[in-house]
């Protein structure tokens, strides 16, 4: 537990200093360079200039996962990453956010039957966020789930005892 | 709701901290210091306007100062504010989802330094003769003959090199028996016990299998 976090009840200055905190956390939501099959080319679009995530703060695309905020499992996740998958989670500062990303690692995707080999969404290994539909999505589909994951973002108790 | 904010340090609220600081006043700094100064003053010597100098350096002095406070305000705001939830994890050496094993205390061929040696000295050759090139003809015999004696100095170095056989990488069998005679034996290479490979749950063993 932080110095201050979960330590105050509701009051004007704690909403407001929650406010605060929850603007700056979600205005810098810095994603993991981390895309495992054909979502991540769509990851990749969404962050390059047509559709430029840049916008909502969450371009930065940190190559460890020691400087990131949101992990986008972009694609399939086998059972062979799965673990991988998990130590990456892991290893992310607290708070972080996962954004599943396309049918495969929400569910399986095609690979739900016969994939032998492929985890049946990712949440089986590590909490997600936000699902975003599509066989891979289109780049506003994941700029709407990370709009989303903002929205979630400013709901947070940071200072205030949970509820 | 939309989000117009860009990285803001109120948010580092991880290891990071300190790197986005320092990015963020680097940043500022650096456009505090490129903003238009006032027409100065015709240039005066310090011996004759000492304290003018001095004047200058306390420019200096207040950027020192402004920066490591910035620097050590964004810190602490980050350390009040973030939560704190240490793990194993998060303390492991390697950071691209695999379990680190072994030491990091390798044994590599000491015959690398010598090739680097080289590469180094010739890359900073061709450095020095492309600016040379540019304006060879503006100075003429003189740029010539001074980059010639550079070159020439630099080849006797590659001569020697090339006699001492640095520059072959596999050795002739006589060379290598030599060689093998002059170094001491290697020692016994250390065996990672399999477990240490095997186990998800060790995260790092030094090489000689105790947890670091």
């Amino acid at each position: 537990m932080g110095v201050l976090e979960q330590r105050f009840e509701d009051t004007v200055i704690t909403t407001t200093v929650d406010a605060f905190i929850n603007w700056a956390r979600k205005s810098s939501i810095w994603p993991m360079g981390f895309g495992i099959a054909c979502c991540a080319i769509e990851m990749m679009a969404t962050s390059a200039s047509r559709y430029d995530l840049d916008r909502f703060g969450a371009s930065v695309f940190r190559a460890s996962p020691r400087q990131s905020d949101l992990m986008i499992v972009a694609g399939t996740v086998t059972l062979k990453m799965a673990s991988r998958v998990k130590r990456l989670y892991d290893q992310m500062p607290d708070p972080k956010y996962v954004l599943s990303m396309g049918s495969c690692a929400t569910s399986g995707g095609p690979y739900w039957k016969h994939g032998y080999h492929v985890l049946k969404g990712v949440d089986r290994v590590i909490p997600v966020d936000v699902y975003v539909p599509g066989c891979p999505p289109r780049p506003e589909a994941l700029i709407e789930g990370v709009m989303l994951l903002q929205k979630k973002i400013m709901q947070q108790r940071v200072v205030r005892k949970s509820a | 709701m939309r989000s117009t904010g860009r990285a803001f340090p109120l948010s580092d609220h991880s290891i990071l901290a300190p790197g986005k600081a320092l990015f963020i006043s680097f940043i500022f700094l650096h456009f505090a210091a490129s903003e238009k100064k006032k027409p100065s003053e015709p240039h005066t010597t310090g011996v004759r306007e000492g304290n003018r100098v001095y004047f200058d350096f306390g420019n200096a002095l207040i950027f020192l100062v402004f920066s490591a406070l910035f620097v050590l305000l964004t810190l602490l705001i980050s350390r009040i504010i973030r939560p704190s939830a240490p793990s194993s994890a998060k303390e492991s050496t390697y950071e691209c989802g695999e379990v680190p094993f072994g030491g990091s205390w390798i044994q590599f061929n000491l015959r690398f330094y010598v090739i680097a040696l080289v590469f180094l000295i010739f890359e900073v050759e061709v450095i020095f003769l492309f600016p040379w090139a540019v304006v060879l003809r503006r100075i003429g015999m003189f740029a010539l003959v001074e980059m010639l004696i550079f070159v020439g100095i630099l080849i006797v170095g590659l001569a020697y090199v090339w006699r001492k056989k640095d520059l072959t990488w596999v050795l002739a069998p006589e060379a290598r028996m030599a060689e093998s005679e002059a170094r001491p034996q290697p020692q016994k290479r250390v065996r990672i016990p399999e477990g240490v490979i095997r186990h998800e749950g060790v995260s790092a063993r030094s090489r000689h299998g105790e947890p670091l």
